[in-house]
């Protein structure tokens, strides 16, 4: 069996070597004349055979092998050293990655960040929200400790290595994944402002909001903590109480903002879009308008920047709500209730009711975009823009929505309920002032809102193509035509 | 007794649709199946034929003509270095040459009558002016050319309306009350009801009832041949199909399809080359879609093959008419 087995591989070898030769006349080459010597007495030997092919095979492999090793070390060191650096580098006081830096976990491999976004991920994201909570803060403390014992640069094994650095990688992954969702926001944010203000004076609204809204980011993420750490102790009815101030604050500062920015006119439109969006705020916005919120029209643009995880929701005022959400988030971890904006909202809302500058500072920010949308002349218009807008802020913030079930107190069902019926008058008022039925809070209607726009908007191109389509030459229609060519109007005897 | 010319007027009412390119090609085909062909360039005012045999600055043409500058018409023919193709030439003319009066159109048709040749295909120029329409309908057969665009369709339709109204016109040349009917050429003195066949037949037998068979032989021996060009698929050659429908509606007229000839760039090159394509590339598609045309006209099967720069030609002919085949 052997005997046959080597002859029919002899053979194929042969086979092989028959039809490269014929094809390429290897015979003739210098390559093998030198070689062939050698080849004879490796034929002959079987030992130089056996050596010959161990080489062929096992040097490749341990020049792989060794490049990998060379590799993954290099891999690890540099891990080392960004960690380091890491370390070493503050961040900025304006940055609120500041105030989720306490974590500050070394490893980062992307690849293993995917495979780990476990609870703790969320929690840590949700704590970079509510980096007020002291609750959260404590658990996050001592996640982080555990984090830092298990990390702390070894060097020992890789396998140690590679446990340490997975737990470490994830807490940085959450880190990273917040610092981008902020980073969008911020870019987002800013693109609408640029794109959306077009009239001098909001222009310079916007830039003055947004400078007080620089001088307030310092001191925000502080402020904000306190209230949000008392927000999980506070009764339904202070928390109701609570929102109501909230919405009321939230209103004012719109009005203000409206006022300050546009034109009565206009900054109804933009009021009443940014109603329709946010779910949160009380029934009239225009109606509990009050000048002395100036000063939180201030605010406003302080907390958008101070505040730029909770932006990704709909509206200036559901931004602000998702906010003080992303803030009771953290808190509210174990919570189990699905509906993440409305709860978020409650949450916020009762949060904010010790600081409601924090709070308005975002509301301004937003509605500060929605202006920016208003300053289009045509109202219905700027409600489409705005709502656009809205849909952009949502995309943003369904993400953190999700994170938020995770989390929910004990009193949230009353606020949920507060909060949809608020939404409900809020997409009430939505409905008459603009076109369509349905409010903004979810991003369906959002997008059927955008979508007859665009239908509008590409109506007459598409009759513009659909009116010379030909007709086929074997049809009547063709036919038909050819004859109106050939025949003048009065020329209809022969039919 | 000498068997009759075969006249192959080659005509269509728009311009641009191959009409020149396909009348070289047909008598370079007639002339290499062994034909005595005169090809002539009756698109007086705009001739290019000559420009697409590669013959520069030739030696004479209808102008000598015109201006009596030969006495013998024959000169006229030139060679065009095909064997049995000689070449009239309408280069040379000036401006305002394509009006020319009626009576040197009828010198001209005298003298394509007495030409002693096998085959004469006339190029006409496009539109449908009578120096175009009567040189179309002294042709023994004619040949009506289209493109599948529906310009060149309706184009076609009034070409051949205006053939078959001319040759009415001719026939009841000595009577007015005719002519206002079918020559609509002077509006004022015209009766515009009759715009089709139909409408005339019907005129006729209310007014000139005993003419109506004579009006009635004249429509049915009135038989063009269709040649679609350029087509590119099976939907352009439904609109040649549809000429076909608009003429037997309208006209009463029974068109005979004698083929087409796909749209190819080899067509094109063989225009910048002075070469006609079906000696340049006889196996070429076109070529052998211009091989059943000439089928179809001449009664018989070519087959054209090229080896060594050779022409062989291999002829069948058909045992049943040219114009039913």
């Amino acid at each position: 069996m052997i005997e046959q087995f080597l002859q029919t591989a002899l053979e194929f070898v042969k086979e092989i070597w028959f039809q490269l030769d014929s094809r390429f006349d290897l015979e003739n080459t210098e390559a093998f004349k030198f070689l062939k010597p050698y080849l004879i007495q490796l034929q002959d030997n079987p030992l130089y055979m056996g050596i010959s092919l161990a080489a062929l095979f096992l040097v490749p492999y341990a020049l792989i092998k060794v490049k990998s090793l060379s590799r993954e070390r290099e891999r690890k060191l540099d891990e080392l050293m960004e960690e380091m650096e890491e370390e070493e580098d503050d961040y900025d006081e304006d940055d609120p990655r500041r105030l989720r830096r306490p974590e500050a976990n070394t490893d980062t491999e992307e690849d293993e960040d995917t495979e780990k976004p476990l609870f703790d991920n969320d929690n840590e994201d949700s704590p970079s929200y509510m980096d007020v909570l002291d609750e959260m803060e404590e658990e996050i403390d001592s996640k982080e400790q555990e984090f830092e014992l298990e990390p702390s640069p070894t060097e020992d094994k890789e396998t140690s290595n590679l446990e340490e650095s997975t737990e470490p990688i994830s807490s940085q992954l959450a880190e990273s994944e917040f610092d981008k969702d902020l980073n969008e926001f911020m870019s987002l944010e800013e693109d609408k402002e640029l794109n959306d203000i077009d009239d001098s004076n909001h222009d310079q609204a916007i830039k003055e909001l947004q400078e007080d809204g620089e001088l307030m980011e310092l001191d925000d993420p502080i402020s904000n903590k306190d209230p949000f750490d008392n927000y999980s102790e506070l009764e339904e009815d202070e928390q109701d109480k609570a929102i109501k101030d909230l919405q009321e604050e939230m209103e004012r500062t719109i009005s203000q903002l409206t006022e300050q920015i546009e034109e009565p006119t206009e900054s109804h439109n933009s009021i009443k879009d940014l109603s329709q969006i946010h779910i949160g705020g009380d029934a009239t916005i225009d109606d509990e308008y009050n000048p002395e919120n100036e000063f939180y029209l201030e605010d406003a643009p302080l907390d958008t920047e101070n505040e730029p995880p909770s932006p990704p929701e709909e509206s200036s005022p559901e931004l602000s709500d998702s906010e003080i959400l992303a803030s009771l988030e953290p808190e509210l971890e174990d919570a189990l209730d699905l509906e993440s904006r409305p709860e978020a909202e409650q949450t916020e809302e009762p949060l904010e009711v010790p600081k409601t500058s924090d709070y308005e500072p975002e509301l301004a920010g937003f509605t500060f975009e929605a202006e920016s949308d208003i300053p289009e002349t045509e109202p219905e218009v700027s409600a489409e823009n705005f709502t656009f807008e809205a849909e952009s802020m949502s995309f943003e913030e369904t993400p953190e929505p999700e994170v938020d079930n995770t989390r929910s107190p004990m009193g949230e069902d009353s606020l949920i309920d507060r909060l949809k019926f608020l939404q409900t008058r809020f997409e009430n008022r939505y409905q008459p002032s603009e076109r369509h039925t349905k409010p903004a809070p979810s991003p369906a209607p959002i997008e059927k809102s955008i979508a007859a726009k665009d239908y509008s908007n590409f109506t007459e191109p598409r009759r513009y193509s659909n009116a010379p389509a030909s007709p086929s030459p074997d049809s009547k229609i063709y036919m038909d035509l050819l004859e109106s060519f050939v025949f003048m109007k009065d020329q209809k005897k022969h039919k | 007794m000498t068997s009759p010319i075969n006249i192959i007027a080659v005509g269509g009412g728009k311009g641009g649709i191959g009409k020149s390119v396909i009348c070289t090609n047909l008598a370079a085909g007639m002339a290499l199946s062994g034909q005595k062909v005169i090809l002539m360039d009756t698109d007086f005012g705009a001739s290019n034929l000559h420009a697409l045999l590669g013959i520069g600055n030739p030696a004479h043409g209808f102008q000598d003509f015109f201006n009596d500058k030969i006495s013998d018409p024959r000169t006229l023919l030139l060679d065009t270095g095909i064997s049995n193709l000689k070449f009239v030439s309408g280069a040379g003319d000036n401006p305002g040459s394509a009006n020319i009066d009626s009576e040197k159109i009828g010198d001209i048709i005298s003298f394509v009558k007495n030409l002693e040749a096998d085959t004469i295909l006339l190029d006409l120029g496009p539109g449908t002016n009578y120096n175009v329409i009567d040189f179309f309908n002294i042709s023994t057969q004619g040949v009506v050319l289209t493109t599948p665009e529906m310009t060149s369709i309706m184009k076609t339709f009034s070409f051949i309306r205006a053939a078959l109204f001319r040759r009415i016109s001719l026939a009841f040349q000595d009577y007015p009350e005719i002519q206002k009917m079918v020559d609509h050429s002077n509006p004022d003195n015209a009766n515009m009801e009759a715009y089709t066949t139909g409408l005339l037949r019907s005129k006729f037998q209310e007014q000139f009832p005993e003419y109506s068979d004579q009006l009635n032989t004249l429509i049915n021996d009135f038989n063009p041949g269709l040649v679609v060009n350029r087509v590119r698929n099976r939907k352009d050659l439904m609109a040649g199909d549809n000429l076909l429908k608009l003429v037997k509606k309208f006209l009463e007229v029974d068109v005979t399809f004698l083929g087409y000839i796909i749209e190819s760039d080899r067509v094109r090159d063989s225009i910048d080359e002075m070469i006609p394509f079906l000696i340049k590339d006889p196996q070429s598609k076109p070529s052998e879609n211009l091989q059943q045309i000439i089928g179809a006209l001449t009664n018989t099967d070519l087959q054209f093959v090229k080896r060594d720069g050779r022409i062989f030609v291999s002829k069948q002919v058909r045992l049943s008419s040219g114009w039913e085949a």
